[in-house]
């Protein structure tokens, strides 16, 4: 299994295509550093201009912890699709490019080949996920330096500056968990597929559709939404309430897990009896 | 003594939809054969091959190979093939000799440098070995894929189409191969083909298919030799020939001719005697053609 992980790692760092991810973060993140640099006191003015009434706002408010909470937002969409750009093609590719009728007349197994496929793909989201944070958060820190954080979740939360680290590091933890989960349904879809641009596009869908019916507050849509990936995908959010639910954020993960489980069982499952046809 | 069976196919069907793709083929190969699967395009030669390396799950029927069932011991069974299966594609990026170690290292044991060069030498692609697949013409692809074949030592090759894409010396240099890797590596092959001619000089028994079922299996001679085919002689005289062909015993079903050509409908087995006859009467004979082609053959049998 390792070695088959390794031929897998680097089939997929030898593609140009895999490293869009990465120039795609950069370039977001420098952007949005260098908008806030430019304007970002003024934001935070107007934005907080009904609270400066009621409270005296002292030291650095626009600081790198601010900017990386409002970067982490980019998981919502942003970053989903630059990992289902490479995920999304790492089965239905081969099967696109007919390299599987040379690879599966070997002597491997489909599961094999498949778990290899998936912990690539862990490994590719886990590598992303680390370089997100540390242009986020180690660029945001050098470039607008440390302060307090004050969020706006549920109520306003102004979590000191000695309390934050933590919280991000596990922030940035579930955000993997969360891509994971998004990645395994690409997967799932790539498995299912013989060209490259409909699991990403299918996967991409279902990431918007289930997002709008997870924020709908619609009573019909309730039955449903505890089953949506979308639903936890924003729990790390928790981790920015003054007092953090821990329990709550280490059920939303759990939860997440049983998801990649479920579309790694689903894409054996189909895998194992697909037709290699093309 | 028996020769040992390779490979034993009984009651094989799959149905895609509405098209019944291969109907309850059965077949028979035997050690160091070069066994032949014939049929026209959509005769079910592709799906049963790939029915063969496991790509393909079946419906109905059992696949025996080196006598073990293919559906319980695949990766043992897969160790001791060797396969090109319609075009070779590549990792376009990476050069053929990565693409070699690649590919090899899902076999379980990694060809080591001595060996993906032995391959790439017996294909003519060392000088090449470097280079990225996207820069290889089709003739060199195809090479590259009969190469990829070879890397386990295998026991039993899979062919299919191997010729595809190549020009007549790359045919040529193919079936060179072909019957090199079956006389000194003891391999069995099995060619899937639509080109009669093309299994005939190198197979010893074939087998024809047509809309997924078996129509005739046996030696490629006795098959051949069987049937009756048109042969044009171009000679110099040809009403002459003609009218010492009529006087004489020869069965031959049909005489024509045009300018310093005769073409006659016989078994070819008689052609030799035929020849010899003409020579012996002062024909001057220049060449002889046999139009063997396999939709004049299969249209005989069906």
């Amino acid at each position: 299994m390792i070695k088959l992980t390794k031929i897998e790692l680097y089939k997929l760092f030898t593609r140009k295509r895999s490293y869009i991810g990465f120039i795609a973060i950069l370039v977001i993140v420098l952007v949005a550093q260098a908008a806030m640099l430019w304007e970002g006191q003024a934001m935070h003015d107007f934005i907080t201009s009904n609270l400066q009434d009621a409270f005296i706002m002292q030291g650095n408010l626009v600081n790198g912890y601010l900017m990386t909470y409002l970067v982490l937002n980019f998981l919502w969409v942003h970053i989903p699709l630059l990992i289902v750009i490479v995920t999304g093609d790492l089965i239905s590719g081969e099967s696109h490019g007919g390299t599987f009728r040379l690879l599966l007349t070997r002597p491997v197994s489909r599961w094999k080949l498949i778990t290899a496929k998936f912990i690539a793909a862990k490994l590719y989201t886990f590598l992303i996920m680390v370089f997100f944070a540390l242009i986020s958060l180690g660029l945001g820190l050098i470039l607008f330096g440390k302060g307090d954080l004050m969020v706006i979740f549920n109520s306003v939360n102004i979590i000191p500056e000695n309390d934050l680290m933590w919280r991000f590091i596990l922030a940035f933890i579930f955000g993997f968990i969360g891509m994971t989960t998004v990645a395994a349904l690409s997967l799932l879809f790539s498995g299912m597929a013989n060209n490259s641009l409909g699991p990403i596009l299918s996967t991409m869908a279902v990431i918007i559709l289930f997002t709008m019916i997870s924020k709908f507050d619609f009573h019909i849509f309730a039955i449903i939404k505890p089953f949506l990936l979308t639903t936890y995908l924003d729990s790390w959010q928790m981790l920015f309430s003054f007092e953090v639910d821990i329990k709550a954020v280490i059920k939303d993960a759990a939860i997440l897990l049983i998801h990649i489980f479920i579309y790694y069982g689903l894409t054996l499952w189909y895998f194992n009896r697909k037709d290699i046809l093309t | 003594m028996n020769p040992h069976k390779i490979i034993e196919i009984t009651g094989l069907s799959k149905k895609f939809k509405e098209v019944q793709a291969v109907d309850d083929l059965s077949l028979q190969i035997y050690e160091r054969d070069i066994y032949g699967l014939l049929g026209p395009n959509g005769s079910g030669k592709s799906t049963t091959i790939r029915m063969l390396l496991s790509l393909i799950r079946p419906d109905h029927g059992e696949i025996m190979v080196f006598g073990k069932s293919l559906s319980r011991f695949r990766i043992q069974i897969l160790g001791k093939i060797g396969a090109l299966v319609e075009k070779p594609d590549f990792y376009e990026y990476l050069s053929a000799r990565k693409n070699m170690e690649i590919l090899s290292s899902y076999s379980g044991k990694k060809a080591g440098k001595r060996k993906i060069d032995e391959t790439l030498e017996l294909v003519g692609l060392m000088n090449r070995a470097e280079s990225k697949v996207k820069t290889y013409s089709k003739g060199m692809k195809q090479r590259l894929g009969l190469a990829q074949t070879m890397l386990n030592d295998p026991e039993l090759l899979v062919l299919d189409e191997p010729a595809g894409g190549l020009d007549p010396s790359g045919n040529r240099d193919i079936r060179n191969l072909i019957k090199y890797l079956n006389r000194e590596k003891n391999m069995t092959i099995i060619l899937s083909s639509h080109h009669l001619q093309e299994v005939e000089l190198v197979a010893n028994r074939m087998i024809i298919i047509g809309n997924g079922k078996k129509i005739v299996e046996g030696n490629v001679k006795d098959l051949l030799d069987e049937h009756t085919y048109y042969t044009t002689f171009s000679l110099d005289d040809e009403l002459k020939a003609r009218q010492l062909l009529e006087e004489s015993t020869f069965e031959i079903e049909k005489t024509e001719t045009e300018k310093n050509k005769l073409r006659i409908f016989c078994k070819r087995q008689i052609i030799p005697e035929v020849n010899k006859y003409l020579a012996e009467r002062d024909i001057s004979i220049f060449s002889i053609q046999i139009e063997q082609n396999l939709e004049d053959y299969f249209l005989t049998l069906t």
